[in-house]
């Protein structure tokens, strides 16, 4: 770049501040400061989960048990 | 390599010497402090100008630029720069730009932004939901308010954009986290701006142009306190005791600021930082029996609640010849008690901004002049609150509840350069031309759902994320041509290149005929847009959000008429315009095939409702025709009186009229100084006419009740303390002439609900605030 008045010039020293600053914004930038995704659900289990004849009746509940395996006759909605 | 890391090191001895204050020997006091104006340019203001000469006698380029005062001093009016990107008379500039003075912000009781926009703008209205899910303060202008958290309204800070490049959302209230004490004035260009400053510039683009260190002093120290009453059913003042009681707002500040010269440039650096938090006075809510959120031992929604906030803030600025640095940090926390269960204490908003920038400034001959900027920005904010009947939880989380979190976060870098050619050196045949080119980086999590008792996540689906890597690319000129002293002709255009969706261009036109040396005739053309945002593009919930496939720019065509007559001691402007939005992006219910597209997808849950599953699309437009009139007045040394009235008609295609904003608004003010260093008296009101209220967006509320007009008044005196050299004081009395609010959280009785009570937001109806501001000089 060819400056008509070279008084004015940019000054080497700032260029190099101005690599300096890039290269600490650049580095703002990298994987770590940024959300990540959320981890995928768990496989379902009714047994993992608290009061799971309740949060999911269709699944856990009387409507989704085997009717051979053992439940308590008083579990879900 | 050494020699390198020595220039670092000295760049870091130098804030540091200067902060450190007594250790700072190399500062020759002596010598003139010199400026950089946070302008876009250097460019000489007129042949005619003195400073012209001044500008090309070829000093350092941060020593060229123009002394604002100095120069509205030389010519009698106002300089602005934000409509060209360059210094120009008002009466010249390519579209209207109001200028709110720090000093004048400070004699009215501003105490942020968003007041001093609302008190002493022109054409803009701001409205306090009240701590609301949606937003907390919105702006509208001209006629037209959208609940979008200022998404088309682009915010700078010393020519610096501020709106997050992943939402293009900004803050105007004490969210913004820029001092007072920092800021110099602010410019107010009204009506489309993209000609220059691309996306988001669709209503108006606001300028916050800060304070030079000889502008500062050399320490400056604020503190104010603020006393609210507590408030009782629909606002009315209530009487502390009993469980209501007052509520505060604190604001302490300090800064410094040096001038002089190092390693043989002029230098400057000015640091300010602040604190404000805020507690409210106790509101009183009637219970609400309808289908909201409450926990025992509330029998309803509703009862006494009470929030608060706390606003940190830092804001340097430095200059060490031609380079100028500058940097803004700030957060802010605000509890949303009316959100999700009512008044639950984890219901809250934290977004936290950081904002960089280096420029240089040269001058490359006595025609050209360069502007180069760096830049580097970090926005992100979360939402929280707490829902059981009333909101769709995810599956299984409809037992005990789910606390909804919303996340997102925006990194961007650009340069941009700027060059300015004035080819006969007379200022008749300018021409700018500058490019922008900006890589952006946007992550989100926009729908975390979390068990309220146990906090376990989903059980059945993946919560939503989004990150995008984008750039953008822009290439603008501008051509002045000055023909006599009585026309101005002011052409440009603006090209956005945006990998996200596309290119638009963005022209612009006006011209400008003064007949007598205070008279200016202006007419003009302007297009703006707002691109579709990495948020808008991506944003998805799985219990009522479709993310959309495609989306376009939204666009606003504006043609306004302006006649403006300066007199020795005021000033009149009247004002014509006519606006129209195209493409606006707004939630629209999804249809039967949407729906089932997204559920197959897997992208909505079980218990989505069709009723309410919603998906964004440029389905809105919006045509605003108006008036202004704006007027100060000096009938006398130290009395001045003023007004910003705005009237317009607005329509909203296919749904009824806009809500929240009157179509008429305004201010007026008067204020007289007794004295040249007596006290000041001021009161200063903002008015509004009857109003639709608004609800939430999605709400099944119906949004027909009236609000208003709506009244305030704000009654300051302010002046120094005779005994203490640099100490002023300032004590303020507002109050609000109306409880309503224009914005509804409850329709009131139904069918199903005959003992519900209509419910406005709340409007805090009085405070005090008592304020000293220590000036070292």
């Amino acid at each position: 770049m060819t400056f008509v008045d070279s008084r004015h010039a940019p000054r080497r020293g700032h260029l190099e501040t101005l690599a300096y600053l890039v290269l600490l914004i650049s580095s703002s930038m990298l994987p770590g400061c940024w959300l990540e995704e959320a981890p995928a659900p768990p496989p379902f289990d009714c047994s993992v989960i608290d009061r799971a004849d309740e949060r999911f009746p269709a699944e856990c509940g009387d409507a989704g048990v085997d009717p051979d395996a053992s439940t308590d006759a008083d579990a879900g909605p | 390599m050494m020699r390198r890391r020595a220039r670092f090191i000295a760049w870091c001895i130098f804030v540091l010497a200067l902060a450190s204050g007594p250790a700072r020997a190399q500062l020759d006091e002596a010598t003139p402090p010199d400026s950089v104006e946070p302008t876009p340019s250097v460019a000489p203001l007129d042949a005619t100008d003195a400073h012209v000469d001044a500008a090309a006698d070829g000093a350092e380029a941060g020593d060229d630029e123009s002394d604002m005062n100095d120069l509205e001093t030389l010519l009698g009016e106002q300089v602005v720069t934000t409509a060209s990107r360059s210094a120009e008379r008002a009466s010249v500039a390519p579209a209207t730009v109001v200028t709110i003075d720090g000093d004048t912000m400070r004699r009215y009781g501003m105490r942020s932004l968003d007041e001093a926009l609302q008190y002493l703008g022109l054409g803009i209205s701001v409205s306090s939901s009240g701590r609301d899910y949606t937003s907390d303060v919105d702006t509208g202008v001209q006629g037209v308010l959208l609940r979008d958290r200022n998404k088309h309204v682009l915010l700078m800070l010393d020519g610096h954009v501020m709106n997050s490049q992943s939402n293009g959302e900004t803050r105007l209230d004490v969210a913004l986290g820029v001092p007072l004490e920092m800021i110099d004035h602010v410019e107010v260009m009204l009506g489309p701006g993209s000609v220059s400053y691309g996306s988001n510039a669709m209503m108006a683009v606001i300028n916050i142009v800060t304070r030079r260190a000889r502008d500062y002093g050399r320490m400056r120290a604020v503190a104010e306190g603020t006393l609210s009453p507590p408030l009782g059913i629909h606002s009315q003042l209530a009487s502390p005791g009993g469980g209501d009681r007052f509520g505060g707002r604190l604001r302490v500040g300090v800064g410094f600021a040096r001038a002089g010269t190092f390693l043989g440039h002029s230098a400057e650096v000015v640091v300010h930082g602040e604190y404000q938090q805020e507690v409210s006075p106790t509101v009183d809510v009637p219970p609400q029996t309808e289908d909201r959120d409450f926990l025992p031992p509330r029998t309803a929604w509703g009862g006494r609640a009470q929030y608060q906030t706390r606003t940190p803030s830092l804001i340097v600025r430095a200059r060490l010849g031609d380079v100028s640095l500058f940097l803004q940090g700030s957060s802010h926390y605000r509890e949303t008690p009316f959100v999700g269960i009512f008044d639950d204490p984890s219901s809250h908003e934290h977004g936290v901004s950081l904002h960089g920038e280096l420029r240089h400034d040269v001058v490359l001959s006595a025609r050209a002049s360069l502007a180069s900027r760096l830049y580097g920005d970090h926005v992100r904010l979360e939402e929280q609150s707490s829902w059981m009947r009333s909101f769709y939880c995810l599956p299984g989380q409809q037992v005990d509840g789910c606390n909804f979190v919303r996340r997102n976060g925006s990194s961007w870098v650009g340069v941009e350069e700027q060059l300015v050619v004035d080819w006969n050196v007379d200022g008749r045949f300018e021409t700018t031309i500058g490019g922008d080119l900006r890589f952006r980086y946007g992550a989100a999590r926009p729908a975390d759902y979390y068990d309220r008792i146990t906090g376990d996540g989903p059980w059945t689906v993946r919560l939503p994320y989004w990150n995008s890597r984008s750039v953008l690319g822009a290439l603008f000129v501008q051509q002045v041509v000055r023909a006599g002293d009585h026309w101005t002709l002011n052409v440009g255009m603006r090209f956005d290149g945006d990998s996200l969706y596309g290119v638009h261009f963005s022209p612009r036109a006006a011209v400008m005929y003064l007949p007598t040396a205070r008279t200016t005739i202006r007419v003009g053309y302007s297009e703006a847009f707002r691109a579709p945002s990495a948020q808008d593009l991506n944003d998805t919930d799985p219990t009522y959000v479709i993310r959309p496939t495609s989306l376009g720019a939204e666009t606003v065509r504006a043609l306004d008429f302006e006649v403006a007559q300066r007199f020795a001691r005021g000033s009149l402007s009247v004002r014509g315009f006519a606006s129209r939005f195209q493409g606006l992006v707004a939630q629209r219910q999804a249809t039967t095939a949407e729906f089932d597209a997204a559920y197959a997808a897997g992208g909505l849950v079980s218990n989505a409702d069709p009723l309410y599953v919603t998906r964004w699309d440029n389905s809105n437009t919006i045509d605003s025709v108006g008036g202004t009139l704006a007027a100060t007045f000096q009938p006398i040394d130290g009395l001045e009186i003023g007004s910003n009235l705005t009237l317009a008609a607005n329509e909203l295609k296919g749904d009824g009229p806009l809500p929240t904003i009157a179509h008429f608004y305004g201010n007026a003010r008067i204020s007289y100084r007794f004295g040249d260093d007596g006290p000041t008296l001021a009161l200063v009101s903002a008015v509004s006419s009857r109003r639709t209220a608004s609800t939430e967006p999605g709400s099944p509320i119906p949004s027909r009740l009236p609000a208003g007009p709506l009244g305030d008044l704000r009654l300051v005196a302010s002046g120094p303390l005779a005994s203490i050299t640099g100490l002023t004081w300032r004590v303020a009395v507002h109050t609000s002439l109306n409880s309503r609010g224009p914005y509804v959280f409850s329709a009131g009785p139904t069918a199903t609900t005959p003992t519900d009570t209509v419910m406005f937001a709340p409007v805090q109806r009085l405070f005090v605030f008592v304020g000293a501001q220590y000036d070292l000089r």
